[in-house]
């Protein structure tokens, strides 16, 4: 039974992660690509630089005081850990990706949510699932090591 | 009616600078490579914001740098086609289409089916763009730029055609803007023709009028006239509306009477150029015609609708087949530059 729950806890939390991380990965490196704003240097280089953070998810579980796995903290933890994968390769792409594609497309009236949406992600979404599945196994790694430590530290 | 004037620099080292006025038909941007057409049509679909100027397309205004007005692209109904394949790949091409079409569920089934029909692309209507030749692929683009709707359209595909335009312009009578590089295309479609390089209109007109008076060097270069030359004004008479010029060619001097110069003086510097489909070829021993001189042979070269022939001094002559089989056999050559042919730039 202990076996079970110490599977499906980081399981779980590695596929919500990893969720989380699409949603909000996937536009954030759309935007960094195509729209230049205040901030963008700064973003991407924060998107960038969190990669660079040593086992974020096991540091933040000393860090907090063993909390359980499914908490605020282990999720955000696990998030920090999973969406710089994903906005790295989603940022290369959309670099990689054809420009005309988005420029036919806003020409004949469709929005930027219609040329993300229908157009770009689309084309770029094989790249994006690869990222994904990477961000998937980061996370599941680090939650295993916590049930493992957690494990040795209770006998 | 399109009336833009546009500045633009892009580092390093490229500067547009443009001024035209065009109605609602064809108008052809014809350039060198690098010449700015692309830019021009990238900047009135919105791509591109450029860093001085004013766009006006059908009294809208669509750019003004000194008022901050940029319209956004999707705006604009400025329908774009690139210079390569720009379907969607992932989609069929039915939904290509329908990516373009607007209104109530049952209008868009009704357009895009009447649109693939008019194109004739219904056999291809469920395949994807890879599946298809590049002509079927162009002809899918234009169908699925039309869905839209646009209030300009703009093409710079290198294979837009002759045919194609044609059924364009059954299709859509708004204005249309086309990058090209085809001189015969611009002659037999556009009704303005803009003559671009280094980002600068050289020459506007009807392609009529620029063909036949390209009014610089420059233009004449780019309009791909061969026959091109210096010479120096000897006389000039009003009362008879023409003029004696000295050129020189291949270090032998001889004069031409060519049409009267308005603005200037004798001996000014001027080019003259004639099309050498204008120039005259007659045998070394036919009758004494003016402004001929004889001419070695140097070249013979087939051309699609004729041959050419290239005398000494680089005068170059286009023939008829039917002309050419006539006065192959000359044994010498002399070449006349009608007067009523050449153009004094």
């Amino acid at each position: 039974m202990g076996l079970v729950i110490g599977i499906s806890e980081p399981l779980s939390l590695a596929a919500v992660s990893t969720a989380v991380s699409l949603i909000l990965g996937v536009p954030l490196a759309w935007l960094l690509v195509n729209r230049q704003f205040a901030g963008r240097p700064e973003v991407a280089i924060i998107a960038a630089g969190v990669l660079a953070l040593p086992a974020p998810i096991l540091c933040s579980y000393f860090l907090l005081g063993q909390p359980p796995l499914w908490s605020w903290g282990m999720a955000g933890a696990s998030i920090l850990s999973a969406a710089p994968l994903v906005v790295r390769a989603g940022r290369a792409a959309f670099a990689a990706l054809d420009p005309l594609y988005g420029k036919a497309a806003r020409s004949l009236g469709a929005s930027e949510w219609r040329v993300l949406w229908r157009v770009e992600f689309p084309l770029v979404w094989r790249r994006t699932l690869a990222a994904a599945a990477l961000a998937f196994a980061r996370v599941l790694a680090e939650c295993f090591a916590i049930v493992l430590i957690a494990h040795r530290i209770s006998r | 009616m399109i009336r833009a004037r546009i500045g633009k620099k892009i580092p390093p080292g490229f500067s547009l600078d443009v001024e035209f006025e065009t109605g609602g038909g064809v108008t052809a941007l014809y350039g060198p490579r690098g010449a700015g057409k692309t830019l021009i049509l990238e900047i009135l679909a919105g791509f591109v914001r450029p860093d001085s100027g004013r766009i006006l397309c059908e009294n809208v205004l669509l750019f003004d740098a000194d008022a901050g007005v940029h319209v956004r692209t999707r705006r604009r109904g400025c329908t774009y086609l690139p210079r390569r394949d720009s379907l969607f790949p992932h989609l069929t091409l039915r939904q290509n289409l329908a990516f373009a079409a607007r209104g109530a569920r049952l209008e868009r089934h009704r357009q895009i089916a009447e649109m693939l029909d008019r194109f004739a692309l219904s056999a291809d209507a469920p395949r994807r763009p890879a599946d298809l030749d590049p002509a079927l692929r162009l002809r899918a683009a234009l169908a699925r730029a039309l869905l839209a709707a646009p209030k300009l359209l703009l093409v710079d595909h290198p294979d837009f055609s002759e045919p194609l335009c044609r059924q364009l312009r059954r299709e859509f009578t708004g204005p249309v803007f086309v990058a090209t590089r085809d001189l015969d295309l611009c002659a037999a479609v556009a009704g303005q023709m803009l003559v671009l390089e280094a980002g600068r209109v050289l020459r506007q007109g009807t392609p009529a009028e620029v063909l036949d008076q390209p009014e610089s060097a420059a233009v004449a270069r780019l309009l791909g006239i061969p026959n091109l030359f210096e010479c120096t004004i000897a006389g000039l008479d009003p009362g008879r509306n023409s003029s004696r010029l000295r050129i020189e060619i291949a270090s032998e001097s001889f004069e031409l009477v060519g049409p009267y110069v308005p603005g200037h003086f004798r001996g000014d510097r001027v080019s003259v150029a004639i099309r050498p489909e204008r120039v005259r070829v007659h045998s070394a021993d036919s009758v004494e015609v003016a402004n001929a001189c004889p001419r070695q042979l140097s070249r013979a070269s087939e051309r699609v609708h004729g041959v050419r022939l290239e005398f000494s001094g680089g005068i170059v002559a286009d023939l008829s087949r039917e002309e050419y089989d006539r006065q192959k056999d000359n044994r010498g050559w002399k070449v006349e530059l009608p007067p009523e042919a050449l153009r004094i730039l």
